[in-house]
């Protein structure tokens, strides 16, 4: 029975110690746990004061931006996913060439990939200024970091022997890459754009606050402007956007990767 | 008869020091069916894709055609490459595309990626893939997904691939490994009469000493990467087996065949 | 007589040609089709956006600011140890309100997740409490925080409440799914034994479901740690490490911006590479 008690020990004392860092650290960042449950329904009442009725005054102008909102996205996904096709190339252990090489991607796409769209959003915002084209640029960032790392599994992980049959036959690397590989893994590539551009819908909001463009710019400004009845009406547009786009994209790769 | 390929003094020693091939020698000629018998890890992968380069000899001469693939600069090694056809054991086919999209892959090597990729190929090229599909009896699967056939149909479709490039030679590593006895057959003749009334010479990796008995017309014996027999087929006795495999030949059929 | 040359008398199909003529090479399933018409989208979207509806005015660029950001970043030395030592303290910050969102998700989300599992659920239980986390999913966790700031004020409370409804979703999702993998003859022989639901859960459905909710809990800390990061600049609650980002930028502090986004750069990295090895482990 000792493995047993060892191992329940084992996860009393990990509860105990994350309880423990958990308390510890509300009390650094002055986190209230009463306040958070014994408020909630005033919360919820203050909500409803300042939020209902929903205001449409503005639903055409909401709809435009949301338009715009989607072609970002996949514009962005679509500038990711070509990017993130050659980095790919260079990161899978299947298709690289130079050590060098495959380093220096490996680090640009982990650099992407993990800091934060809101961050890249404000450093990008000091040198190109408001607007959708810097929504495009930060999108695009985020989705290549994203969509290099898939890419590359996606290649690791399906089955290729069919490159050493193509270059036992004297084809060239592209001639490889076309006609062996890009047929091989393209189902999986577009599945995963497709996920990369619901991920850029999502976060447009955030990105839109932060560097202006689409229906993200539109809710900044409602907070700011406290017109918080036209910003309930954007949200549930973003949220509509988000489950149709999902549901679409689910279909698609439900068909695709059959 | 002519020798396509001579094989002098070829060994191959691993990063890790191990030594995979020592001093292999032998040759083939016009219209032949070799096949290199020994166990696994007696070094006949490494012997066969040491020929056309896919891995690189550490030391010794090929000749292939009487050139030397081993000093064969990019260009050279691409020519070498288009005029040696390979099969494969686990097929190496694209499995999403069609039969006839993985058959003309075959000549890949004299068009340009471009063309490749746009699916341009010219239209004798085209028709003679069809000819080779129908000669392996694959003519109603033309349009057929590759994921959808079934294994000796995938090895087929392989062949007709090797035999697209107008080759010299074919290499066939373990052909018939993931294949059942009757689609073994049916490979192995297609094998057998490439060599024979095509003049093609085939050499051929193989687990069965009793399908290698049957078909060839010499055979290669190896035992930790060494060539330990070569020569007819009548030549193989017990004690050349034991050899090879360190047990005899009754012991071998006894478990059906398989080394 | 050879078998290739027999088979060659068989009647030959012929080949298709496409409208230009040329010989066809495959035919087009809905897979082909569909992957054809998503890359056209994705395509077109990118050509009338950069071509017709960006609209971006290149004066607005501004290089030197671009150079400047190119060589002063990476200066950690122009910043004071004291600035360096309070950046680090907010880093701090920063990941207990991912990890305190993480653990109240984990937490909260346990029991729905349970309820979210067709095996261990009824139906209709499992349908609703499904629909109500992929409603709260497709809401982006910055609008939830966004949402309760009214109520709370601008405090860390806030942050927290807004970024636990997002995750709860999230766990609730993936606690079901993995739950739904138990195999079902282990659920079966506990039953019989006449164990009550609560040991069925304890002893078998959350231990067998263990390691995959392990590496769900790392997935969501690295995301919410990104959130926890950009919550700062976009709703304005103060004391994160985003805060501080948008402080420098707004000053134009290059130095200090490269430095706060190394560390950003760093913890996020170490949550990708503990992800990365619980992947591993789960897949041996």
């Amino acid at each position: 029975m000792s493995y047993f008690r060892e191992k329940r020990i084992r996860t009393a004392a990990f509860l105990i110690v994350g309880f423990l860092l958990t308390v510890a650290g509300s009390q650094r960042i002055q986190f209230d746990w009463i306040l958070m449950i014994t408020h909630f329904p005033a919360a919820i009442t203050r909500f409803i004061q300042l939020y209902l009725p929903p205001d449409f005054s503005e639903l055409g102008r909401m709809i435009q931006e949301m338009g715009v909102t989607v072609l970002i996205a996949l514009a962005a996904a679509a500038t990711g996913m070509i990017l993130a096709f050659f980095a790919a190339l260079a990161i899978s252990a299947r298709t690289s060439k130079n050590k060098t090489l495959t380093l220096i991607i490996r680090m640009l796409a982990s650099l992407t990939r993990n800091i934060p769209e809101g961050v890249w959003a404000i450093v990008l915002l000091m040198c190109f200024w408001y607007g959708e084209f810097l929504a495009y640029l930060v999108m695009s960032i985020i989705s290549f970091g994203f969509l290099a790392r898939v890419y590359a599994d996606a290649m690791d992980e399906t089955s290729m022997d069919c490159i050493e049959a193509l270059e036992a036959t004297g084809a060239s690397y592209w001639q490889i890459i076309f006609n062996a590989v890009v047929p091989e893994t393209l189902p999986a590539l577009i599945s995963w754009s497709l996920y990369a551009a619901e991920n850029n819908i999502r976060s447009s909001t955030i990105i839109g606050m932060l560097a202006g463009g689409g229906i993200g710019y539109l809710i900044g400004n409602y907070r700011h402007f406290r017109q918080f009845q036209s910003l309930l009406v954007a949200i549930v547009l973003v949220v509509a956007a988000v489950l149709i786009f999902d549901q679409i994209s689910a279909q698609i790769r439900r068909r695709i990767l059959q | 008869m002519t020798e396509i390929l001579s094989l002098k003094h070829v060994s191959k020693v691993y990063d890790n020091r191990v030594q995979a091939l020592h001093d292999v020698s032998f040759d083939v000629r016009q219209g032949e069916l070799i096949s290199i018998i020994g166990p696994s890890g007696a070094g006949k992968s490494t012997l066969l894709r040491c020929i056309n380069r896919m891995i690189e000899a550490s030391e010794g001469q090929i000749l292939f055609l009487d050139q030397d693939v081993t000093a064969a600069d990019k260009k050279q090694l691409k020519e070498v490459r288009k005029n040696i056809g390979m099969i494969f054991q686990n097929y190496n086919l694209v499995y999403r595309l069609s039969v006839l999209e993985n058959v003309m892959h075959g000549r890949l090597g004299s068009y340009s990626t471009l063309q490749s990729t746009l699916g341009l190929y010219r239209r004798e090229d085209v028709e003679e893939a069809q000819r080779l599909l129908q000669m392996l009896g694959l003519q109603d699967r033309l349009y057929e997904k590759c994921s959808k056939l079934s294994g000796g149909q995938k090895q087929r479709v392989g062949i007709a691939r090797a035999l697209l490039q107008h080759p010299k030679m074919i290499l066939c590593d373990e052909p018939i490994a993931s294949l059942d006895p009757q689609s073994s057959k049916v490979i192995m003749e297609y094998l057998r009469d490439i060599a024979t009334s095509m003049n093609i010479p085939c050499l051929v990796n193989l687990h069965q000493v009793d399908v290698a008995l049957h078909y060839s017309d010499r055979i290669i014996g190896m035992h930790q990467g060494e060539v330990v027999f070569f020569g007819r087929p009548q030549d193989l006795d017990d004690a050349v087996i034991e050899k090879i495999y360190g047990k005899g030949l009754e012991d071998l059929l006894r478990h059906g065949g398989q080394a | 007589m050879s078998t290739l040359a027999s088979n060659i008398q068989a009647p030959a199909v012929p080949l298709k040609k496409t409208r230009s003529g040329r010989y066809q090479l495959s035919q087009k399933d809905v897979s082909s089709w569909l992957v054809l018409a998503v890359g056209v989208t994705f395509l077109f979207s990118l050509i009338f956006f950069l071509g017709f509806a960006a609209n971006y005015k290149w004066d607005q660029f501004s290089p030197a600011v671009a150079a400047k950001i190119a060589t002063e970043f990476f200066r950690f030395d122009k910043i004071a140890f004291a600035d360096q030592l309070s950046i680090l303290a907010l880093l701090i910050n920063t990941v207990i309100l991912g990890f305190i969102t993480t653990v109240l998700g984990a937490l909260i989300g346990l029991p729905f997740g349970l309820m979210a599992a067709r095996n261990l659920s009824w139906p209709w239980l499992s349908n609703l409490i499904k629909a109500l986390a992929s409603f709260v999913r497709a809401v982006p966790t910055i609008i939830w925080v966004l949402l309760f700031i009214s109520g709370y004020g601008l405090t860390s409370t806030t942050a927290i409440v807004g970024m636990v409804f997002h995750s709860w979703a999230f766990f609730v999702k993936s606690y079901g799914e993995s739950f739904e993998e138990v195999d079902p003859g282990t659920i079966e022989a506990l039953r019989s034994t006449g164990c009550t639901s609560f040991q069925v859960i304890s002893s078998a459905v959350i231990p067998s479901a263990a390691t995959r909710i392990i590496s769900w809990i790392a997935m969501r800390s690295e995301t919410n740690f990104a959130v926890a990061v950009v919550i700062g600049p976009a709703v304005g609650v103060a004391g994160t490490i985003g805060s501080v980002i948008n402080g420098y930028s707004r000053v134009g502090d290059y130095s200090g911006l490269g430095f706060s986004l190394f560390c950003v750069f760093l913890t996020a990295l170490v949550f990708e590479l503990i992800l990365t090895r619980l992947k591993q482990r789960s897949a041996r």
